[in-house]
């Protein structure tokens, strides 16, 4: 009861569904091993109709089984673009945050150029050059995630380096790799985190958009923004086939959202107090 | 007279227990009255009940009254809100916490004005109030000198026209001579509005000088209250003496100052007898086992001890304050060879203002204590970033007579104790990693040993240690490579009267057994004078008059020592015991 006086509910209530997604996207495999099994001679069938809890696509399969199994996708390639995006944040922003000067400009104009292209067309073009495919697109967003999370981390990083105790540190004359990695990090990683928490929501988001377009997972594969977009003529045959992948789109990015907001307000929070 | 603000029977808890135990308080209209006691006193608690901030899980009860408007505390939170920003305003030490980094002045202040008033032309008014031109309303925070920025903070907690203001150390992160600005200013608008004043500080000048009346707070209690000069000139209490004899004489240098031992206790931990027992010299058993009831004392005074100090006591107790005849010892090592000397040091930062350092020579020997002294701005944080290699100067010298890597020569301590150490390392980390960069001849534990702390804070993160003992680490610190320097850039500044005495101490018996020399760098002309043989008087960056310090202190020759010299609040006979200021 203290516990959640402390922390409030948000956790609570977003924990739950998040935590729902995660072992989905873990025990896919074990818990709907025939997710992607069709059956054209059953064809499109009404939520409720025949055993299916939510009715079936086109193909026959069924969109209860097949939402489960979407959650790997759903998962997976949006964790490792937020990870990665924030290594590539955490590595350029603190060198740039720290050292400053050309390198801080240079960076700050990589990171401008970064983001001045359009996501989409940027994932088309890379898409038409390479092949598609679901790592291509995760290394893309990854990429393209990248100067939100530089920038965030180098002004985190300048907020820090003229505290007394960096200073101490130089006049120590310890090793600006250890003024970096051992002093300073510690101090940004909440931020850091809290950050990392919201971009898997937005590569979630990114991720759903590019299989809608039919730039993500292969055809066939579960994915909810690719049952978006195969489900999109079947809104009169069968609403849940489109209501369901929409919905799960929804609810896990808006937890993720709301936790990554809480998160960040209490480290920006405990920073203050500092 | 109906009191502007009174409080009864307030009483603080927290989840570990209570903070602060039935304090009563009361201001008249126009007047001011001091709340001084030690860091952890509950001094801020008692600003943040009476106005309604208290942080969650922190509560109060007992009565508030404010003119007409009585509040029962614990009750209705609305009303306090109500009569928060209405009738009570709230001035905090550092504005950059209580204004938005990210928001102009003006709006703002415009922000805390009654909608009816919130025109350009009322901001620019109220700015002018508080001596500002009208163009600071179109700047954001971190534009503004530190100075700056605590009028734009007053002038908005003011907007509401309160009857009272509490103020939380309104001045304590501002040199001498902007405090004393904010301060007059702050007394003219309290005449103008007839506004009664509530102000927490731990600088017993301060409370001197601007105070009608003073309560002393110990671990959440009210120990003694009078007339401040009252107080001042023959306290009752042990705690008010100790405090007194602890903050360092402008007019005179003592041998030695006398200290508190230990700290303020939890408040909670106290479960019977005399909270000030641990600490008291005078403690005897009835002080153990029943608590003191708070007792008249003469005209309007009080005070809660069993046996209160008489006229005869006070005249003893001065006795471990006695002047010291000989000047500071200097533990000269190779004669008093210079260790280093900078010559003609210039630093200018952007284009067209005036240089931070211009054309500096100064000399330090080695083991010698020597003091700079100057406003904020005029460059003593500069020529002390330059020394450890922080800023790099635009010309000129420094010379040092020894050999060896920089951080093994000079080491530095900064004012803020908070921010000295870091968040995320214990203190055995940051000991040790500092250790390491000397000739491993210091261990944590004989360094913390070296700053008079217990082994066992090891183990501590920075934020379970108080200021002082931050303070105390980052001494430690800097003392860990075995530097021949150690240059302190106003490093007891934010402390307590009682916790500075002990690092003032601490720092001249480090001096004296190590045979360090000290570059001190204060604005503050009384610890100066307790610490350096030789003083640097700095103004704009030059050097404008350098001797001996009791020379210097005992006949300045320059006009801007003496300005300085009269800024330093309650600067006439700080303790009561020496007479005449020094008038130049
Ligand atoms: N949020 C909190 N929860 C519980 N206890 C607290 C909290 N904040 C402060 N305290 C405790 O309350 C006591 C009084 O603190 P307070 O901040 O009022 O002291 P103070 O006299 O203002 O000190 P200073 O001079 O350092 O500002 C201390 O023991 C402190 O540790
Ligand atoms: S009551 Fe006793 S212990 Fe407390 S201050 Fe007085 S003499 Fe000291
Ligand atoms: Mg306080």
């Amino acid at each position: 009861m203290s516990a959640l006086r402390r922390l409030g509910w948000t956790p609570v209530l977003c924990g739950v569904p998040l935590v729902a997604v995660v072992a989905c996207a873990a025990l896919g495999s074990w818990l709907v091993p025939d997710a992607t099994r069709q059956d054209m001679a059953l064809g499109v069938v009404k939520a409720g109709s025949a055993g299916h809890l939510l009715g079936t696509d086109k193909l026959g399969r069924d969109i209860f089984q097949l939402s489960i199994a979407g959650a790997r996708s759903a998962v997976v390639g949006p964790v490792c673009i937020a990870i990665g995006s924030m290594v590539l944040g955490v590595l350029l922003g603190t060198l740039a945050g720290y050292r400053g000067g050309w390198l801080d400009i240079g960076l700050s104009k990589y990171a401008d150029l970064l983001l001045a292209m359009p996501t989409t067309l940027v994932a088309l073009v890379v898409a038409g050059l390479v092949g598609g495919g679901y790592w291509v697109t995760v290394a893309v967003l990854m990429v393209l995630f990248s100067p939100t999370d530089i920038r965030l981390v180098r002004s985190a990083v300048m907020t820090q380096v003229t505290r007394p105790y960096i200073e101490s540190a130089k006049v120590l004359g310890l090793a600006d790799r250890r003024i970096m990695f051992r002093h300073i990090l510690p101090n940004v990683a909440p931020v850091a985190l809290a950050t990392m928490l919201l971009n898997v929501a937005f590569a979630l988001v990114g991720m759903s958009a590019l299989s809608f377009l039919g730039l993500g997972v292969g055809p066939g594969e579960p994915d909810w923004g690719r049952q978006l977009s195969d489900a999109r003529k079947l809104l009169v045959a069968n609403p849940a086939a489109v209501i369901a992948p929409g919905a799960l789109i929804i609810v896990t990015a808006a937890a993720i959202n709301l936790l990554g907001d809480w998160v960040q307000e209490r480290a920006e929070r405990s920073a203050r107090q500092r | 007279m109906s009191a502007a603000l009174d409080v009864a029977g307030l009483r603080v808890t927290a989840p570990a227990g209570v903070l602060v135990e039935s304090l009563d308080l009361r201001v008249d209209p126009g007047r001011t009255l001091a709340i001084v006691g030690e860091s952890g006193s509950g001094k801020s608690m008692t600003a943040k009940a009476i106005i309604g901030l208290l942080p969650a899980g922190v509560t109060a009860t007992g009565t508030v009254r404010v003119g007409t408007a009585t509040v029962q505390l614990g009750g209705d939170q609305r009303v306090l809100a109500g009569l928060r920003g209405t009738r009570i305003g709230l001035l905090l030490q550092n504005p950059f916490t209580s204004l938005s980094p990210v928001h102009r002045c003006g709006a703002q202040l415009a922000a805390a004005l009654p909608a009816a008033a919130r025109t350009a032309a009322e901001v620019e008014r109220r700015l002018g109030e508080v001596d500002l031109p009208g163009r600071v309303a179109r700047m954001y925070p971190f534009e503004l000198s530190g100075g700056m920025r605590q009028r734009v903070a007053l002038a908005a907690s003011l907007a509401s026209d309160p009857d009272v203001l509490i103020g939380d150390e309104p001045t304590t992160a501002l040199d001498v001579t902007t405090q004393r600005e904010v301060l007059d200013l702050l007394a003219g608008l309290q005449r103008d509005r007839r506004m009664a004043l509530v102000l927490i500080t731990h600088d017993l000048g301060v409370a001197r000088e601007r105070a009608d009346d003073l309560v002393v707070m110990y671990a959440g209690r009210g120990v003694e209250r009078g007339a401040a000069e009252a107080l001042f000139g023959g306290p009752r209490h042990p705690y008010t003496a100790a405090l007194r004899d602890s903050d360092p004489p402008l007019d005179h240098r003592v041998a030695r100052l006398p200290t508190l031992p230990g700290s303020v206790p939890r408040s909670w931990e106290i479960t019977a007898g005399c909270a000030f027992a641990a600490r008291c010299a005078r403690a005897a058993a009835r002080c153990r086992t029943d608590a003191p009831v708070e007792a008249p004392a003469g005209a309007g005074r009080t005070v809660s001890c069993w046996f209160p100090l008489m006229e005869d006591d006070l005249a003893m107790g001065s006795a471990a304050a006695q002047p010291a005849d000989e000047p500071p010892a200097t533990a000269t090592v190779d004669g008093g060879a210079p260790l280093v000397r900078v010559a003609g040091l210039t630093r200018r930062f952007g284009g067209d203002a005036p240089p931070a350092l211009d054309d500096v020579s100064i000399r330090i020997d080695r083991g010698e204590a020597v003091g700079v002294v100057g406003e904020s701005g005029s460059g003593k944080t500069t020529l002390a970033r330059c020394l450890v290699g922080l800023e790099h100067p635009d010309g000129g010298r420094i010379d040092w007579s020894a050999a060896g890597p920089r951080h093994r020569l000079v080491q530095i301590v900064f004012q803020d104790p908070a921010s000295a150490l870091n968040p995320a390392m214990s203190v055995g980390a940051a000991l040790g990693e500092a250790a390491s960069r000397g000739d491993g001849r210091r261990s944590v534990g004989d360094l913390l040993d070296l700053v008079g702390l217990p082994a066992g804070y090891a183990r501590r993160r920075p934020a379970a240690l108080s200021g002082g003992e931050q303070q105390r680490v980052a001494i430690a610190r800097a003392l860990a490579p075995d530097p021949l320097l150690l240059i302190c850039d106003e490093a007891v500044s934010s402390l307590d009267v009682s916790v500075q005495a002990q690092i003032l101490n601490l720092l001249g018996d480090l001096h004296r057994r190590l045979g360090l020399a000290v570059l001190f760098i204060t604005h503050d002309l009384a610890v100066v004078r307790q610490v350096a043989t030789r003083l640097y008087v700095l103004r704009a960056g030059r050097v404008v008059e350098d001797g001996p310090t009791e020379s210097v202190l005992g006949a300045p020759a320059d006009a801007y020592t003496r300005a300085l010299f009269a800024s330093v609040p309650g600067g006439h006979a700080v303790d009561g015991r020496g007479e005449g200021r020094v008038d130049g």
